[in-house]
Formats: C-alpha cells, sequence, structure tokens
C-alpha cells in the first residue's frame, strides 16, 4: 500500500499493467535491457509463418458475411484519414482540419478489439507502456538510488538509500532532508519533479543539497549515476527476542529470488527460529521466478501445474538446486501473510506453501487470478502485447481464478488463509497517520499491522510450544 | 452493392501505390468491407458531386454542370439509390456518397493521395501492428476467441469513439436498421430528432449534451411538448453523462500523488461522487439509442428549457410513428398555397413537385419550420424546382475544401413568388434550403431564427449490416454564411416568437404581396446580419 511504499525513486506509487498480471515467459532476448533497443527482438517461428502466409487464407476461415478484423480496421482506418471533418481539431492556417493520428486510431482499434475478449489481462502495450513495464520487470532503473517521501512539512525526505547504490556510498542516511537538487531550491516543488531532477542518464553526475539533524547548516553530496536495482525486498529481526524473522516481497521480477536470498541469509545467520513472509499487495510477476522462490520453501513435488490452450495439463515442479538454505525442511515455522491484492504469482507461491504444509497463511482471502500471459514484442513499433496463454492449478490442483455468476457477482477464487485476520479501513488510516507522524519510526507502524502482530503471535505461541486452532478459524470463515 | 464496393477499392487501390499491392494480395481481390454510403444522398446523384471535387485536374472544385445533374436524377431512380435510402431521412446532413464510384479516378484524389506518401510508412506500420496482434491472440489466446465480426466490430467502435466526437460512432445492426427506418420517416422511440454538441468549460473539459432539434409530427414527443433547443439531461432519472465524472477526482490525485497528502480525503470524496455519478448515470450515446428505439416503452425524461428555469419533467410512451414528408392546404384568405415540408426524405421532392403542379394560387409558402433537415439530395431538388441551376451549398471538407454544391436540375415550375417560413425547429439541410432559395433571390425568409446546425454527417455502411455514422464536413451557405457558427440563420423578416398561425400565415401572404416593401422595412436587421457573415465565413 501506498503508505508504506510510496516515495520510491524507482518505481511509481501507483503501480499499472504488468504488475496486475502473472507471465509466463517473454519472448524477447533482452529483456535485461530494453532499452539497448538496436536489437531486433526475436519474432517466434509459427509467428512469421502466420506472417507470411497470404490472408486469403484467413478470409476464407469465415463466413462471406462476416468481417475479418483486419481488412476491417484498415477499411475504416483509410476512411477515417481521408474523409473525417477533424471537428474538436484546431483548424491550420488554411482551415484545413487533420487528419486523425493512424497510431492513436490503431491503437484504439486494438484496445476495442481485445476488448471483446472479455479478459483484462489481455491488453496491448504502447512503446511507452512497453518501456515502463519491462523496466519494472527488470528491476533496475538508473538513478541515484534512494527512497524519498514527503514530511508532513512538505519537505523532501530520504526514506532509504538503497543498497548498493551511489547514495550509500556517498554517506547518505535516513532521514536527510534535501534542500536543492544542482543548486535548484526545490522548495514546494512536486515530488515527481523532484524525481525527474535527480534521476539523469548513466554516468552524469548530481548534486544535492541536504541537511541533517546532527549537522548544522546544509552540505553538498555529489554522486554519479547508475544503474539501481530497485529493492522489491524488505526485511528484518521482527522479534528480536524470540528470533521472529520477516521478509516481504512487493512483486516476483528478476531481482526477486537474489534479493529473498539476501534477506533469508542474514537472517539465518543472525539465529532466525521462526519466519513471516509477507506476500500481502504483491501483484504478482514471473513464472518462473513464482517456480524459483516456492523452491524455496517446498521439498519436492509439484509448484503448479499449468493448462495449455490446447487442454494438456504439464506441472512445474520444484527446483531442487533453488533450495538455498535448509528452509525447505521444515526447520522452523513459516507464516505467510496474504490479502485480497495477493495474486497470481503470489497465490502459486502461498498455494504451494499452504498444499505442501510448508507454512501457514494468514491475512484475508487471496485475489483470485489462476490465469498466465505471456507478453509478445512486436517487430512494428516497440509496442508489445500481454496474451492469456495458460490457466493455472495450484499444487493440489485446486482452480483459484475468480468465478462469476449470472449477475455478475463472484462466487469463488482465491486462497483461503489458514488463520483469518482482517486489516480495516481503520487499522490502515492508524498506520498512515503513524506513518506521517514519523517517515522514520517503522516500529510504531508495524506495531499498528494487526494481521503481522497476529503471525508474531502465534509464532511465539509455536516456540514456546502452544498451538494455535487454524482450522476452527478457517471453520468459521466459510 | 458489391459491384460498389468493389470499385470503392479499387479505386482507393489506385490512389494508395505500393500499399494497395499487398493489401489486393491479402483480400484476394475481393471485397471491401466498408462502403460508403452517404446519409441523405441518392447514391448516384453523389457522382456529379464526387466529380466537382474529387477530379484532380480541375484546379478549382467546380460548379456541378446541368449535364452531369441531368444524368444522375435519371439514375437516381435506378437501384443505386438502395443504399441511399438508408442515409436519406437519417435526421443529419449527408454529403455525397463514395460507394458509387463507377470511375476510379474518382478515387484517387490528390489531396488524399499525398496524404498517403506522406504517413505511408507509419500507416504500414500501424497496420502491421494490428495485424500481427491479431495473429498473436488467434494462435495463443487460451480460451475461445469471439468471432471475427464481433473482434471487429470492437475494433472500429474503439476507433471511432477515439475521436472523441459524440456525433461520430459505430452502429450495429439493429441501430443501423433503425436509422435506415429513420431515414423513410419511419420513427421508432419517442419520436424526436437529436443531436449531440458539446459546449467548451473553463476548467478545459468539453461538456456535451443531447438537444432536441425537432419532434416529429403525432409522436410521443410532440405530445409531451419537447421544442427545439430542450435539453435532454435525464433518462428515466439516470444522469446524461455529458464529460468524464474522473476528469475531477483524476486531478485532485495527480495532486496528492505528487504533492500535497492532505488532499487525500478531498480526492476520496470526489471519487465516489464521480463514482455514484457513473453508476447512477447513462452515456451519451446509449441514451440517445434507447429514445430513438422500442414501442410501448415509457420513459421519463428531465429537459432544460432555455429561458426556464426549473427542470421539466416529461412522461411518455414510446411509438412507431411514420411522418408524411410534404402536406398541402390553402392558406385562410385563399391567396396562397402553403406547402409543408416535415423532413427531408427522398419522397419530399416529388411530393412537392406534385403539391406545385396543382396549384390554383399566384404565390406560394414553403413552410420549412420544426423541419429538422435530412439528405442533401432532397433539399437540392427541392431548391431546383423554384430556382434551377442556381447555387445550394458550399461544403468544407475535411481537406479544407470547399466544394460547390449546385441545386438539381430538376424541370423548375414556373416562378411564383415564394415565401420560406422557418423557426427554431428549422435545421441543417432545412436550412440550408432556406438560405440558398433567399441568397437566389427567389424566396423571401420569415419566421424566427433558424437552430443553426450545419455539419455534414456520413453513415458508412459495413458489409454486415452494422455501419458507422462520421462527421465529414460543414456546410456553408452560397455566399459563405457559416450559419452553425452564428446560431442560426436570421429571415429577411423577423416574426415574433409568440405569433399566432393566423398572423404568421397573415404575414406571409402579406409579404407574398408585396415582396420589397417588407424587406426594406427589415432592412436594418438584414444588413448589419449580412456583414456580420461575410466576416465570419471569411477569416
Amino acid at each position: 500500500m501506498r503508505s508504506l511504499i510510496k516515495g520510491f525513486v524507482a518505481v511509481s506509487i501507483v503501480s499499472t499493467g504488468f504488475l496486475c498480471g502473472l507471465t509466463g515467459d517473454v519472448l524477447h532476448g533482452f529483456v535485461q535491457n530494453p532499452h539497448t533497443g538496436a536489437l531486433i527482438p526475436t519474432v517466434p517461428a509459427a509467428r512469421v509463418a502466420r506472417l507470411l502466409a497470404p490472408a486469403a487464407a484467413h478470409a476464407a476461415d469465415g463466413d462471406d458475411a462476416g468481417l475479418p478484423p483486419a481488412d476491417t480496421y484498415v477499411s475504416v482506418l483509410n476512411i477515417l484519414q481521408s474523409d473525417y471533418y477533424n471537428v474538436g481539431a484546431p483548424a491550420t492556417a488554411k482551415a484545413v482540419k487533420p487528419a486523425p493520428d493512424t497510431t492513436r486510431l490503431t491503437y484504439a482499434a486494438i484496445d476495442g478489439m481485445l476488448a471483446t475478449l472479455n479478459d483484462r489481462y489481455t491488453e496491448f502495450w504502447t512503446p511507452k507502456e512497453y518501456r515502463d513495464n519491462m523496466q519494472e520487470t527488470s528491476g533496475n532503473f538508473v538513478g541515484i538510488g534512494a527512497q524519498l517521501d514527503l514530511t508532513k512539512t512538505k519537505q523532501v525526505i530520504i526514506i532509504k538509500p538503497i543498497e548498493n547504490s551511489p547514495a550509500i556510498r556517498a554517506g547518505i542516511l535516513p532521514g536527510d532532508i534535501i534542500v536543492a537538487v544542482d543548486g535548484r531550491a526545490i522548495t514546494g516543488m512536486d515530488l515527481t519533479k523532484v524525481v525527474e531532477l535527480i534521476r539523469g542518464p548513466e554516468g552524469t553526475s548530481v548534486r544535492l543539497t541536504l541537511q541533517r539533524k546532527a549537522k548544522t547548516g546544509s552540505f553538498d553530496v555529489t554522486m554519479r549515476r547508475a544503474v539501481v536495482h530497485s529493492p522489491i525486498v524488505d526485511y528484518r529481526m521482527e522479534d528480536p527476542v524470540n528470533k521472529i524473522g520477516y521478509i516481504s516481497l512487493q512483486m516476483f521480477n528478476e531481482q526477486a529470488d537474489q534479493q529473498f536470498d539476501e534477506a533469508l541469509a542474514r537472517l539465518e545467520a543472525q539465529g532466525m527460529k521462526a519466519l513471516v513472509f509477507d506476500l500481502r499487495n504483491n501483484p504478482g510477476g514471473l513464472l518462473n521466478i513464482a517456480q524459483d522462490l516456492a523452491s524455496r520453501f517446498v521439498d519436492s513435488g509439484a509448484i503448479v501445474w499449468v493448462k495449455q490452450k490446447n487442454g494438456e495439463m504439464s506441472s512445474l515442479d520444484v527446483k531442487p538446486d533453488k533450495h538455498r538454505s535448509s528452509l525447505y525442511k521444515g526447520v522452523y515455522p513459516v507464516i505467510v501473510l496474504v490479502n485480497g491484492n495477493s495474486a497470481s504469482a503470489s497465490e502459486i507461491v502461498s498455494g504451494a506453501i499452504q498444499d505442501s504444509g510448508a507454512g501457514k497463511l494468514l491475512g484475508t482471502q487471496t485475489f483470485g487470478k489462476g490465469l498466465v500471459q505471456t507478453i509478445f514484442p512486436l517487430d512494428s513499433g516497440d509496442s508489445a502485447v500481454k496474451i492469456t496463454t495458460q490457466h493455472y492449478f495450484t499444487r493440489n490442483k485446486h482452480d483459484i481464478n475468480k468465478k462469476y455468476d449470472a449477475n455478475n457477482k463472484q462466487i469463488g477464487g482465491g486462497i483461503t488463509p489458514d488463520y483469518v485476520v482482517e486489516f480495516t479501513d481503520k487499522d490502515f488510516d492508524a498506520q498512515k497517520e503513524a506513518l506521517r507522524n514519523d517517515p522514520q519510526n517503522r516500529d510504531a507502524v508495524n506495531k499498528l499491522d494487526p494481521q503481522l502482530q497476529k503471525a508474531d503471535q502465534i509464532l511465539r505461541d509455536q516456540l514456546a510450544g502452544k498451538t494455535t486452532p487454524a482450522v476452527a478459524q478457517q471453520a468459521a470463515k466459510s | 452493392m458489391t459491384t460498389n464496393d468493389r470499385e470503392h477499392r479499387t479505386g482507393r487501390g489506385a490512389a494508395e501505390g505500393v500499399r494497395s499491392e499487398s493489401r489486393r494480395k491479402r483480400g484476394g481481390g475481393a471485397i471491401a468491407f466498408v462502403s460508403g454510403v452517404t446519409v441523405a444522398t441518392a447514391a448516384a446523384m453523389a457522382v456529379g458531386a464526387q466529380v466537382a471535387h474529387r477530379v484532380p485536374a480541375a484546379a478549382t472544385p467546380i460548379v456541378s454542370t446541368a449535364e452531369n445533374f441531368t444524368g444522375t436524377v435519371s439514375a437516381a431512380a435506378a437501384p443505386a439509390s438502395a443504399n441511399a435510402q438508408v442515409a436519406q431521412a437519417t435526421p443529419v446532413n449527408g454529403r455525397p456518397g463514395r460507394s458509387s464510384a463507377n470511375d476510379p479516378i474518382l478515387d484517387a484524389s490528390a489531396g488524399s493521395s499525398a496524404l498517403d506518401d506522406d504517413e505511408s510508412l507509419g500507416t504500414t506500420a500501424d497496420k502491421r501492428t494490428f495485424e500481427s496482434v491479431y495473429d498473436l491472440v488467434q494462435d495463443h489466446y487460451v480460451d475461445t476467441l469471439p468471432n471475427d465480426t464481433k473482434m471487429a466490430h470492437g475494433a472500429i467502435r474503439s476507433m471511432i469513439a477515439s475521436l472523441a466526437d459524440p456525433n461520430s460512432f459505430f452502429l450495429d445492426p439493429d441501430q443501423r436498421a433503425l436509422l435506415d427506418d429513420e431515414s423513410k420517416g419511419k420513427y421508432q422511440g419517442i419520436g424526436a430528432v437529436t443531436t449531440i454538441r458539446g459546449i467548451k468549460q473553463p476548467e478545459g473539459y468539453t461538456e456535451y449534451k443531447i438537444f432536441v432539434v425537432d419532434a416529429i409530427p403525432g409522436s410521443a414527443a410532440e405530445k409531451a411538448g419537447l421544442k427545439p433547443g430542450d435539453v435532454i439531461t435525464h433518462v428515466d432519472g439516470k444522469w446524461v453523462l455529458g464529460s468524464d465524472p474522473f476528469l475531477k477526482a483524476n486531478k485532485l490525485f495527480d495532486k496528492i500523488r505528487d504533492h500535497d497528502p492532505d488532499d487525500e480525503d478531498a480526492f476520496r470524496k470526489e471519487y465516489e461522487s464521480a463514482r455514484k455519478r457513473v453508476l447512477g448515470g447513462v452515456g451519451l450515446q446509449s441514451a440517445q439509442m434507447q429514445l430513438r428505439k422500442g414501442i410501448g416503452d415509457k420513459h421519463d425524461l428531465t429537459i432544460q428549457r432555455p429561458g426556464v428555469a426549473a427542470p421539466i419533467k416529461v412522461a411518455l410512451t414510446t411509438s412507431q410513428i411514420e411522418a408524411e414528408p410534404v402536406s398541402v392546404r390553402r392558406a385562410p384568405d385563399g391567396k396562397a398555397t402553403v406547402i409543408k415540408v416535415n423532413l427531408l426524405t427522398d419522397k419530399a421532392p416529388a411530393a412537392v413537385k406534385t403539391a406545385l403542379a396543382g396549384i390554383r394560387t399566384r404565390g406560394v409558402v414553403l413552410d420549412l419550420r420544426n423541419n429538422p433537415g435530412g439528405g442533401i439530395v432532397p433539399a437540392q431538388q427541392i431548391e431546383a424546382l423554384f430556382a434551377q441551376n442556381r447555387a445550394f451549398a458550399v461544403e468544407i471538407g475535411h481537406n479544407g475544401k470547399k466544394s460547390k454544391l449546385a441545386a438539381s436540375s430538376a424541370t423548375a415550375t414556373p416562378p411564383r413568388p415564394l415565401v420560406v417560413l422557418v423557426d427554431k425547429g428549422t435545421a441543417r439541410t432545412a436550412e440550408a434550403l432556406a438560405q440558398s432559395l433567399g441568397e437566389a433571390g427567389v424566396a423571401t425568409v420569415i419566421g424566427g431564427r433558424t437552430f443553426g446546425d450545419g455539419m455534414a454527417h456520413t453513415l458508412y455502411s459495413l458489409r454486415d449490416g452494422s455501419g458507422f455514422m462520421l462527421t465529414t464536413g460543414k456546410l456553408l451557405s452560397p455566399r459563405g454564411l457559416d450559419w452553425q457558427a452564428l446560431g442560426g440563420i436570421t429571415p429577411q423578416v423577423a416574426l415574433a416568437s409568440g405569433a399566432s398561425e393566423e398572423e404568421v400565415l397573415a404575414k406571409a401572404e402579406s409579404v407574398l404581396e408585396h415582396p420589397t416593401q417588407a424587406v426594406a422595412a427589415a432592412a436594418p436587421a438584414a444588413t448589419s446580419h449580412t456583414g456580420a457573415v461575410a466576416g465570419a465565413a471569411r477569416p
């Protein structure tokens, strides 16, 4: 939620597009860096064949009265360009109304065509959307690597410098206030604008003027901008006394497993005896990453079952080489926090953990998205289309996809946690208020999180030899 | 239809050079899926006008010659008008059609091929993008896809909606059938001709409203007292959504995201109210469509009437009516014949001609009050009955080119003193007819200021029975009067709006007796009006 992660330089606060989906694979040779776009994306062979085939074959498929979409679109596009009197557009000097923009019309046509599929996950990405989404998938950006926020008095504060970033190497500390960027005062400026000023091409320099509580006056720090991995994992020893560790994962991008491993290793090095794994508000991400990550928790067998277009079911199994610690042996108890915004890849991982008994789930019913999308880059215009290509089922072959009755009312879907614990709007508001009063005090914020507190309590009880009746809670819920 | 379609495609292909080659291959040389049937135009008739503004050799668009029109008028009786009728009575202005180009040169307009050359590279990439997406979902989408026609409809609907022009819209086959019937004078629903107009708001967006142009005689709308210029604000208790209620919420959201978290509560409130508005509202087009269909359904409307502060609520029951385009009667004192033209359907000219043939009076009153217009061609033909070979209107097309439209070449009846009656319900091609007769000097236009709508729309047909309406130009009078910009045509002799029917006709008869005196008396107003017109028309 916004209050907890807002102000990332890296990730837009309100994420869009890609994050709503689980992605099977990207048919793209260079996902890591879509910006070095000189490469031509590899086009699947089937598609090449399709493109080369005479489209007359297409027309023959349909009956005569039908409208082949591509030809119809071309005909209408031509008419719009040659005949449309562009009412809204201001006329040019010679009273000529400009013809409507072909690219815009084309994108609208594609959106409209895909809308008839009635599947919100099959969607077209404009070049800009594609670039933005790929940046989120790769988890990289160019900048100094600091997480920013606004204080109550509307000053720009550094919440946290990101590990391995220019900011942390320059000695920037949490709580530093930014006064100016490259000598330009930023008082009263929008946060996005400040971020824009700080960002720039890789290798160039930026100078921040900072204020720090311990120092009088302001001081300058100059940094060279570099590629930074957005932090998507947050971790801490939640309960240092009982050695209960906490790891949260924001999305399943290409940095997820590596960042998770680092966090896990550090907590285990501190003698962790129980783990809270937070997948709340995690909208999903890459399918192979979900498989890899679940392999850290589950001993063997299927992680997820995937059903192809042709009806074939196949499983994606635990990868033994992804057992990074003894976590998979069940040496310490695990509770996974989930909620209604835990979707797709989050549901695969939490489903595998629940089905295999590797841990318990706590929170509220998950989102309910049992669909896998594939991203197909298009060779014309750097755009892409994301298509739902597979259905998936959990390790025990539960279909968790949302279902609706005739009145469009949802009648199922999602995973029911072992322990149902609500997080109310009131809890959210209280947390937000605490955060705004003191962005640095994470403890105060965490104390106001009923789901986390309940998980801590259950784990403490468990470590002390007591048990909490999970089944009873679940029965009460259903 | 097929012939026309094929011609259309071939013609277009010629203009597009290389691109057409690949397209022809793909299409198997078959059929274009869109034929440009024109609102309100006898298709064959259109050829004449098409020549006027499509032949590149002609440096200036020419007024169609008498021969052109003779040829086409006789052809108008031929089956070509099957299409034309579709649009005929569709209550919008029409323009010459594109489907009937039986000479490829007609489509090889210099203007559009230049455009194609400039954009061909980008356009080709766009087309490939569309095809790739279609092919990819065919190959990879996990569930069953909708059929091709449904997907094509989705594409066109969205493409046309993206123009953000509420008078350009897609029509599924059912809706298309309704419009076809309207073009023949057969109305369902409340029986009112409506139009959508945008009003720019100071906040930087456009608020659209549904305006009543006219209630059709005998319709539910007429019985309920709907008047030209009324705005329909609610249908069955639902808001007619004329703008995006989320616009304001989005602005607030940008503010809190970037700058001021204190506005979050304001945003939540605004968002909630926008959501309620959307849930409790009905879209412009769907409201308009609801009102033009159904027999025996009950609707509650809320109306905003200019000059009336309180909203007016009316309840009506939809019905089907077939409006007679023309009715004839004698004026009370018997000196003039009143020919009332209710609609400009393609039956109207013949009816007017018959009426004129049987006339026993010296003077004629052509009553265009409460006439929402219709096709261009019927209007041209009616003009020709009174003023042969005179200019009818000037159409400004998308490329800024002005095309002159002439009165058709129908045999004119012997000249008679003529008065044209207009009022606030005189709209579109009816306005064009009134103004052109006035400018030709054959009639005195009397009455109230007209509705003020000069947009030309064309109805295009797709071969599965669906179609789309497109704004394709704007009509000006032969002298360049932009009556839309002026908010209507000011008659040469003004009549008080509250005048009784007897007073109106008495005035008409007195003008018929002494036309020059009447106009001279009204001269000061007329002159200043003309001055304003000249300024407006040639900026």
